[in-house]
């Protein structure tokens, strides 16, 4: 396990988006055969409760503009300070080039500005944190704008009910500044490739192609049931599949004990610090780490899993936007373990006091315009392909 | 912690209806499910102060095993 400590880095301000359009678990008891006391044991049993989902044609880049413009008024900043532009998603507008260079014209973001994508999910915020505080502690840059979020709903089957009912469309904007007198951020980070079956999309890489119209097509698009009648494809529409409890024993087990490893080498007990933020994944992974290492059900909020959904990489920052929004504003003392886990398998955690970290809240996304069509789109790329405004 | 005490905390923390008796099979327990594991290794934690993993209660075959292996020594 690799442990570093920044002197010089503050986590100044965070912004959330999450879109408005909220879907319950009620709601969809047709999928339950009817049955409201099996919603009601998910509900109370793992938290699922309601999520919200992006609408059709509505990104990761539409939502994270927001959340960064959000951030920059709020905040005053000067973009042209904007020395790297960091997106962290697994959502991207297009397969290339990066997320990061359609916010970095979205947002008018000047050209000494270094934009690049990183591909993580759950664990994503932290990674993007320890990158981003990186480049500030070696001087690369002074300021840095963190992106991080997912409209996974894109990939997912309504159908499936491990998956769909579990995660919710969000994205997030923070930003890192240089300051002589920050208080260290102490980070440990780790992965196991080993477990890189454990959450995928198998097909749509350069490993399984979709290659339209071979004979196995129907085969690589075909939608195979589990146990339990859950549909799961290799490749096309709904193909995230994710082995559930092969990750929550990873975390009960790898994060449990890179938890622990990381409060005692730098000598702290859960009782040093006011909150666990961890990863949403569900609220017993949340209230099973935060029992096992000691802290007390109220220092580890599982409830913004339950408003909002598992927000993959986005969840730590809203849980920060939503459940420490009234301790930022009061300019509370904010000792805080950050920690996300997940995809890769990949996992991190970030020790430091935040106090006078400046939260915007959650907010509903409002679209500035109606997004473009799909045919809209295609044609608008025939043309280009045809050379309509080239030479 | 006694057995009915036992009995009663899990039917809790499964959501069950029904009172759990030592002697059922957890395969005829309709929520003895995925979701009910990881309640059921919180509780161990919470009740017993025991660490256990997924493959231990996979292996399980009566709430009497469960209970046996939460006071096993």
């Amino acid at each position: 396990m690799n442990f570093v400590e920044f002197s010089h880095v503050r986590l100044s301000a965070i912004a959330s988006v999450v879109p408005a359009e909220e879907m319950r678990l009620v709601d969809e008891a047709a999928y339950y055969g009817g049955d409201l006391r099996k919603i009601d044991r998910i509900r109370k049993m793992a938290g699922i409760d309601r999520r919200r989902i992006a609408p059709e044609g509505v990104t990761f880049s539409d939502l994270s503009i927001q959340a960064a413009e959000t951030l920059f008024k709020e905040n005053n900043v000067d973009r042209n300070g904007v020395d790297a532009l960091i997106c962290v998603s697994q959502s991207p507008d297009y397969p290339v080039p990066g997320t990061a260079f359609i916010l970095h014209k979205a947002l008018g973001l000047p050209p000494a500005c270094a934009a690049f994508d990183i591909n993580l999910g759950c664990s994503g915020y932290i990674y993007g944190l320890w990158m981003a505080s990186s480049l500030i502690e070696s001087r690369a840059g002074r300021r840095v704008l963190l992106l991080v979020g997912e409209v996974y709903h894109r990939y997912i089957n309504p159908a499936n009910r491990i998956t769909a009912p579990l995660f919710g469309d969000a994205s997030t904007a923070s930003l890192l500044e240089y300051a002589d007198d920050a208080a260290p951020l102490s980070f440990s980070m780790g992965s196991d490739g080993n477990g890189y079956e454990a959450i995928i999309r198998p097909g749509g890489g350069a490993r399984i192609p979709h290659l339209p119209g071979s004979p196995d097509d129907a085969d690589y698009l075909a939608t195979v049931p589990d146990a339990d009648g859950n549909p799961w494809t290799v490749g096309g529409y709904g193909n995230l599949w994710m082995d559930g409890m092969a990750v929550f024993a990873f975390t009960m087990t790898v994060v449990n004990d890179h938890i622990l490893a990381h409060l005692a080498h730098k000598n702290i007990t859960p009782k040093n610090l006011d909150k666990l933020i961890l990863h949403q994944a569900n609220k017993q992974i949340v209230q099973n780490l935060a029992l096992s290492c000691e802290f007390t059900p109220e220092q580890a909020p599982w409830e913004t899993m339950s408003k909002y959904g598992n927000q993959a990489g986005a969840s730590i920052p809203v849980t920060i936007c939503d459940q420490l929004k009234s301790a930022c504003d009061a300019g509370d003392r904010l000792r805080l373990m950050l920690c996300g886990f997940g995809i890769g398998l990949s996992w991190g955690s970030c020790l430091g006091d935040f106090t006078g970290l400046h939260c915007t809240g959650v907010h509903d996304f409002v679209p500035q315009t109606s997004p473009p069509g799909r045919a809209e789109q295609i044609a608008y790329w025939h043309k280009k392909f045809e050379g309509e405004g080239n030479g | 912690m006694d057995k009915q005490s036992f009995l009663e905390n899990l039917q809790d923390a499964l959501q069950r209806d029904d009172a759990l008796t030592m002697d059922m099979r957890l395969k005829d327990v309709p929520e003895w499910d995925s979701l009910a594991m990881m309640v059921t290794l919180a509780l161990a934690k919470r009740d017993f102060g025991k660490t256990l993993g997924l493959s231990a209660l996979k292996k399980l075959q009566s709430v009497d095993d469960l209970y046996a292996l939460l006071t096993a020594k």
